[in-house]
């Protein structure tokens, strides 16, 4: 009993509080996710205004470019002193407005780079697409030719264009003149790699709010370029956050690297921490409650089972009067001479009743002591009938006042193991029901049968009987019928509890049986022969 | 021009001199052989030789604009990284607060310890070379950039603008080829920087960084034992201080019937008849000179023929101005075999020589870069032979140096030897094709 309480106590703590830490566990995750992403999002800030930065070194960059490219003659030798002083272009070239090579013209008179020039650049030139016209340009012209119609799609003025050869990216930056020639340099590609890696952080940039991280600019095959930050991030690591850089050098990135643990350290702690310690709150609380129920729950059933130590040691001391008035009365009884009618009527009322109330005790005694788990049988040698005659002759005058007639059939007088109190209890506990209950009975029947170690005793009356219903919560403890029949009869509502135990305890059963009319229990009880 | 019965060389002066004839270049065009055998076509040499001028009192010198670019990574742990600090601190020991100077560090990332400040402010520069600590890669190609990016906030024209790196090892952090640093090298030389490179120990990648040497114009060395740092360091300071003049361009018009054939050692663009050629700095009283083959057409004893005309522009570092000088050359003819090798010039022979042998040694090196040991070698012999013989016919002790030296690198081809010779190899090829001093 006291197990349950606790287990289920238990369970009431336990079951809302894993559900709740669940839940926290669910909460605290998206908010790592959320905090994770807002995270993220700095970093990104951070890598965009890093390109940002790069962005603005590119303007520059084109600018420079763009004054490099305004030549003021197309001279080889002009275009020559050009290159030699410009850091930006490694070497120019001129295209006519027909799309030919002005210069370095191929076959031409060239220097020794000229002709490397040409050599690298092969691919543009032969290719016979021209990069410096816009491909929606060349679309529409296409479209133009088909359809007849006439539009004027403004060219774009400068561009980049960047093609591979040899150690990698190349780049040329070039310009529209209003004469239609395409004046464009080919740009020392290691000379703006080295302005952008000027232009980023050195090591121990420290103008950071971030915890300790590492930006690496990556080429288009994920190798290092340029890395800065006092992170060191293990080899193989994905980045937290990457982003590509500006046009044209859109083949690499930035790739951001923060230790795990720098993300947990700016994630709002607090937020876990309020989780954790809302959770221990309510956990707290719970217990406290189940702690309070189990501490009243308890005090209830020490008060319980104080009383009904009460009830016990109270019918224990009813029990020694109870007897020796018993026993006066049947000294009284003998005295009494045979003529006396009157007399001897009481005499047997006061009888009865002690045995009723002995009854009663017995009954209170034994459930008692079945609660304890205590009830045990001390079965002896004895004989069914014997122990039949003898509660029959209990009951005789109480019956015979009530006019029932009791009907013997059958036999079981082989003697037997027998616990003979029990017998008599679950018997007078039936045959008082009879004399409660079913006052208009005509009949009482005991029918007897004994075989093979088993005695079977089935008690009948042509009473009111029980509903259907019923037939089986009558066995269940404190259970008493409750119609017009029952009202107004005292009755404690254990003693058919007491005699099924009883009946189980002796190996075998009590029953209601079904019965067209009345009531018929069927006792079953294994009593072993004896001399057997 | 003047018609020449000899070589004539004229010297114009387009800028006004403000301290006299002495400030001024000393421009020196000759001819291997100014006299050949008339009636055949023959090919000589064409040298162009330029000697700074000595500035006047040592207060005089051009102030300098140098970022100390020092790799940090794992190698340079121990004595190396204590040597080169140390030449850091006496290098700068002889800096002034005229100068301008910068201390750059590298491994995988880079950090600039000293951003570019004035000679003057010693403590924060020393305190900033005692941070250097050696541990992780070799970002060679940041760590260059973010030196020149130092220099670069006090780039003027009027100053010796130099990146001095210093690296054992292997760029392994962002471009890693001698291509990429070359072309970096070419970038910075437009701007007026320019990067010596300071190979320390066996480790390093002496391609790459005599590539970038080269194409910036600035000094490469190879400096084997790391107790030899403070010196080479020293000696390249001796070269920075003493940088007279500045964008130095020589163009040399060739005569109609003339061809040039080839520059030898240095880099020069020839298209046509022009050859044009960059040296960044030149020093006091140190010749640099560009030596050309000329192929001169069929000539007859009666007529000279004009070779070449040579105009050279530079900054001029003492005056401030950007002075012209000009020059012309012409070859006579004889019938006499005995008349040519006596007018032969000695000194231009030399020095021609040298350079054809300097090529042949980098042929020889290329060779065995291929696996080629043995032709590699020969190569070698032949090489030492050639120098022998010429020693001996222009009494030269520089070529009979020279020749050892490729008897020596032949006998050390071998797999063990290899990579300290052909560091060595490197060293001396770039000493001759740049004259440098030390």
């Amino acid at each position: 009993m006291k197990r349950r309480l606790v287990f289920i106590l238990g369970l009431i703590v336990l079951l809302p509080l894993t559900v709740l830490v669940g839940f926290g566990i669910a909460v605290a995750r998206q908010e790592k996710a959320r905090a994770q992403s807002r995270y993220e999002q700095v970093l990104v800030g951070r890598l965009s205004d890093i390109n940002s930065g790069i962005a603005k070194l590119v303007e520059v960059h084109q600018r420079e470019l763009l004054q490099i490219l305004e030549l003021p003659t197309f001279e080889p030798d002009r275009i020559r002193a050009q290159v030699r002083t410009s850091r930006l272009a490694r070497q120019l070239f001129v295209i006519a407005p027909t799309g030919d090579l002005l210069h370095p013209q191929k076959g031409g008179v060239l220097t020794a780079e000229e002709r490397a020039f040409l050599e690298r650049t092969e691919s543009l030139w032969e290719s016979g697409e021209s990069f410096w016209i816009p491909e929606e340009i060349a679309a529409t012209s296409k479209k133009r030719a088909i359809k007849g119609r006439k539009r004027v799609i403004r060219a774009n003025d400068s561009g980049w264009h960047t093609w591979f050869w040899g150690e990698g990216l190349r780049l040329i930056f070039w310009v529209r003149r209003p004469t239609g020639h395409i004046v464009g340099a080919e740009v020392e590609r290691a000379a703006m790699m080295s302005d952008v890696i000027a232009q980023l952080p050195v090591a121990d940039y420290t103008r950071t709010p971030l915890p300790k991280g590492r930006i690496v600019l990556v080429d288009a095959q994920s190798r290092p370029l340029y890395q800065w930050g006092a992170f060191q991030p293990a080899k193989g690591t994905l980045p937290t956050v990457a982003q590509n850089l500006p046009a044209p050098f859109t083949a690499w990135s930035l790739h951001y690297f923060v230790p795990a643990n720098g993300i947990g350290a700016a994630l709002g702690r607090s937020a876990i921490f309020n989780i954790v310690t809302g959770l221990s709150a309510l956990a707290l609380s719970l217990i406290a409650l189940a702690t309070y129920f189990y501490r009243e729950s308890s005090r209830d059933m020490h008060e319980a089972s104080r009383r009904v130590t009460f009830v016990n040691q109270v019918s224990h001391e009813l029990k020694t009067p109870l007897t020796n008035i018993r026993m006066y009365a049947e000294l009284l009884e003998q005295r009494i001479s045979e003529e006396d009618k009157r007399c001897r009527s009481y005499i047997d009322v006061l009888v009865a009743e002690t045995q009723r109330l002995s009854r009663l005790i017995t009954n209170v005694l034994t459930f008692a002591t079945q609660r304890r788990g205590n009830l045990k049988l001390h079965p002896k040698t004895a004989c069914v009938d014997s122990v039949i005659a003898n509660v029959i002759a209990s009951f005789d005058p109480a019956l015979r006042a009530m006019g029932i007639e009791v009907v013997l059939e059958g036999k079981a007088d082989r003697p037997v193991a027998l616990d003979v109190d029990a017998l008599e209890q679950i018997l007078g506990n039936i045959i008082s029901n009879v004399e409660k209950y079913a006052t208009q009975a005509t009949t009482l029947r005991l029918h007897r049968e004994q075989h093979a170690g088993t005695t079977v005793v089935t008690v009948s009356d042509d009473g009111p009987g029980v509903p259907a219903a019923q037939r089986d919560t009558i066995f269940r403890p404190f259970v008493r019928l409750s119609n017009k029949l029952t009202d107004g009869v005292s009755g404690t509502g254990i003693g058919l509890t007491i005699s099924r135990r009883l009946a189980m305890l002796h190996g075998g059963t009590l029953s209601l049986v079904p019965t067209a009319s009345g009531a018929t229990f069927k006792l079953t009880l294994k009593t072993p022969e004896a001399n057997a | 021009m003047k018609t020449a019965a000899t070589m004539i060389a004229t010297t114009l002066l387009t800028a006004l001199p403000l301290v006299g004839s002495a400030a001024q270049v000393k421009l020196d065009v000759s001819l291997a052989n100014p006299v050949l055998i008339a009636g055949k076509k023959q090919t000589t040499y064409l040298k162009v030789g330029l000697t700074g001028f000595e500035m006047e009192g040592k207060s005089k010198r051009t102030p300098a604009n140098i970022a100390i670019v020092i790799d940090r990574s794992g190698s340079m742990q121990g004595d190396k990284i204590k040597q080169a600090k140390e030449a850091a601190r006496v290098a700068i020991s002889r800096l002034n607060g005229n100068d301008i100077v910068s201390v750059v560090a590298y491994d995988d990332t880079v950090s600039v310890l000293v951003p570019a400040t004035k000679a003057s402010d010693r403590e924060a520069i020393l305190a900033g070379i005692d941070r250097i600590e050696a541990g992780g890669s070799t970002a060679l190609f940041a760590g260059v950039s973010k030196g020149a990016e130092e220099v670069r906030k006090f780039l003027t024209r009027d100053r010796v603008n130099r990146v001095i790196l210093l690296s054992d090892g292997l760029a392994n952090v962002g471009p890693d080829t001698p291509g990429a640093l070359g072309e970096l090298g070419s970038s910075l030389v437009k701007e007026g920087i320019s990067v010596t490179t300071l190979g320390l120990g066996l480790g390093f990648n002496e391609d790459l960084m005599s590539l970038l040497a080269q194409r910036s114009d600035g000094n490469h060395a190879f400096i084997e034992h790391s107790k030899d740092l403070v010196k080479i360091f020293n000696y390249e300071f001796g070269d920075v201080l003493s940088v007279v003049a500045q964008e130095v361009l020589v163009t040399i018009n060739c005569a109609e019937a003339v061809r040039p054939v080839k520059v030898l050692g240095r880099q020069a663009d020839i298209a046509g008849q022009n050859v044009v050629a960059s040296i960044n700095q030149l020093y006091s009283n140190q010749e640099k000179y560009l030596m050309l083959e000329v192929e001169i057409p069929e000539g007859s004893v009666k007529k000279p023929l004009d070779v070449a005309n040579v105009k050279v522009t530079y900054a001029n570092m003492s005056t401030k101005t950007t002075d012209t000088l000009t020059s012309a050359v012409a070859v006579r003819f004889t019938e006499s075999e005995e008349q040519v090798v006596q007018k032969r010039d000695k000194v231009v022979l030399e020095a021609a020589v040298m350079q054809v042998a300097t090529e042949r040694n980098i042929m020889a090196t290329q060779l065995r870069d291929e696996g080629k040991v043995e032709e590699a070698q020969k190569l070698l012999i032949f090489n030492a032979g050639y120098l022998q013989q010429q020693a001996g016919e222009l009494e030269s002790e520089q070529l009979d140096s020279y020749a050892g030296d490729n008897r020596d690198d032949s006998m050390n081809l071998d797999a063990s030897s290899w990579k300290a010779r052909r560091k060595s190899m490197r060293d001396v090829q770039y000493k001759n094709t740049t004259q440098r001093s030390y």
